[in-house]
């Protein structure tokens, strides 16, 4: 993996984790803010700006991939670099949840 | 029947959230935007509503019609847009604050900034160039046509270039203060702290006209025999000033300061006038006449009798004082 990417993607915001994570399905933009809200019971609501300025952002890195326009809407699915990237998020989540849980006793 | 009604108001692209709130506040004594051309706002009368106004800076989109149609996904109606800038409104009295605005997150309303920044930097590459050469032309122009000799015509047009150029970048300076604070997140429409550094800035300028201009006039104001040289630094000093209130003429510290200044200068012009005339030096004056007409005194040059030349910096106090007066009543008659 480019280590611009790494650097600039892990750790990532909660923002972009969210929209990476929901585009494990094919999406456009409002779909995933639906699917976000959903997802965290009403408590994040992704502005409109902040979705479309994040999927150019990801586009452009390509960690997501533009896949089909509908009624001039776009949809997007996360590619393989994307998944990596998820993958080492989640890790590093993963291992921060677990750290603070044992209290560094294991 | 349709009442409409029309308002210019300049905004700067970095004052987005300034602009954001002028609109919202329009909406909410009844009159919806419905154009913007320039720096015309056309606001049609409706209802009194709780509608949020939003600004997004997307000045390089190549698919328009489907970043609009995100944002209506979304719930914002699209007004209009204008280099770059696209405008969009949403009813909040059904929604959350969250939804209210464009951005939930600060890093991508950073992103935004960012290409705020950009763009002022893009414009400040050519203004610069432009004032070098405008500089470089009055110094070259006043030395070949031995208007002034070499190391006068250099000064004037450093002089010059320097006020220039720190006006210029004074201004696009506050504004990357701005956008800096925005992307950090702390800042509040009608901040004080970038008020600050903006008249900070405005009256260093102004001393550079009212002190540079009187030292070089210094010696034919001192000594009598004014010549073009002096009329020329006159031009110039005047030339700033007119800048000057161009560019603060929203700041009310500045314009009191102004106002302040300009009344000293008609007073103590009255003052020599009236010495002038009775042929009594009234040397009490000097202290006063010297510092705040020093600049002036070039008028010296342009009219050869003395009342005359009193009389031409009376005028100019007259009118500055009246430009502030009015700047000030205005910004008052606006924060009510």
């Amino acid at each position: 993996m480019d280590k611009r990417i790494k650097r600039f993607y892990v750790p990532m915001t909660e923002t972009s984790f969210y929209i990476l994570f929901a585009l494990q399905d094919e999406m456009h933009g409002y779909n995933i803010m639906q699917y976000v809200k959903e997802l965290t019971n009403g408590e994040i609501t992704l502005g409109a700006g902040t979705v479309y300025t994040s999927l150019s952002k990801m586009e452009k890195d390509g960690l997501i991939v533009f896949t089909k326009p509908e009624n001039k809407r776009k949809y997007y699915k996360i590619t393989d670099l994307g998944n990596e990237v998820l993958e080492l998020e989640l890790q590093r989540i993963e291992r921060l949840y677990k750290n603070i849980q044992t209290g560094g006793k294991s | 029947m349709r009442e409409y009604k029309t308002i210019k108001r300049h905004f700067n692209i970095s004052d987005f959230e300034e602009e954001q709130d002028f609109l919202t506040s329009s909406q909410s004594d009844g009159w919806r935007l419905i154009s913007v051309k320039g720096n015309k706002y056309t606001f049609e009368k409706s209802e009194q509503e709780a509608v949020s106004y939003q600004i997004d800076f997307n000045p390089n989109e190549q698919q328009r019609d489907e970043y609009i149609q995100l944002f209506v996904d979304f719930g914002w109606q699209f007004i209009t847009e204008k280099n770059g800038r696209f405008y969009f409104s949403k009813q909040t009295s059904l929604c959350n604050e969250n939804e209210s605005k464009l951005f939930s997150d600060r890093e991508t309303k950073a992103v935004m900034c960012w290409k705020i920044v950009k763009r002022k930097l893009l414009q400040l590459i050519p203004l610069s160039a432009l004032m070098v050469l405008v500089s470089f032309f009055i110094g070259i122009t006043l030395f070949t046509f031995r208007i002034a000799p070499l190391f006068l015509s250099t000064f004037i047009s450093g002089l010059l270039l320097s006020g220039l150029i720190l006006a210029l970048y004074a201004s696009y300076l506050t504004s990357f203060i701005k956008l800096k604070k925005i992307m950090r997140g702390d800042y509040q429409a009608e901040n004080h702290h970038s008020k600050k550094s903006k008249t900070v800035i405005l009256v260093i300028v102004s001393l550079i006209a009212i002190i540079g201009g009187l030292c070089l006039n210094f010696e034919s104001f001192v000594f009598g025999g004014y010549t073009l040289e002096n009329a020329i630094v006159t031009i110039c000093a005047i030339l700033i000033w007119c800048l000057l209130f161009a560019l603060g003429r929203k700041n009310y510290r500045f314009m009191l300061y102004t106002a302040i200044y300009w009344i000293l200068t008609f007073i103590s012009a009255i003052i020599s006038w009236i010495g002038v005339y009775t042929d009594d030096p009234l040397a009490f004056n000097l202290f006063l006449f010297v510092p705040t007409s020093g600049a002036l005194s070039g008028f010296g040059f342009l009219f050869s009798n003395n009342l005359l030349a009193i009389g031409a910096i009376i005028l100019t106090a007259v009118i500055a004082i009246s430009l502030s007066s009015m700047f000030l009543i205005k910004i008052q008659k606006q924060q009510r």
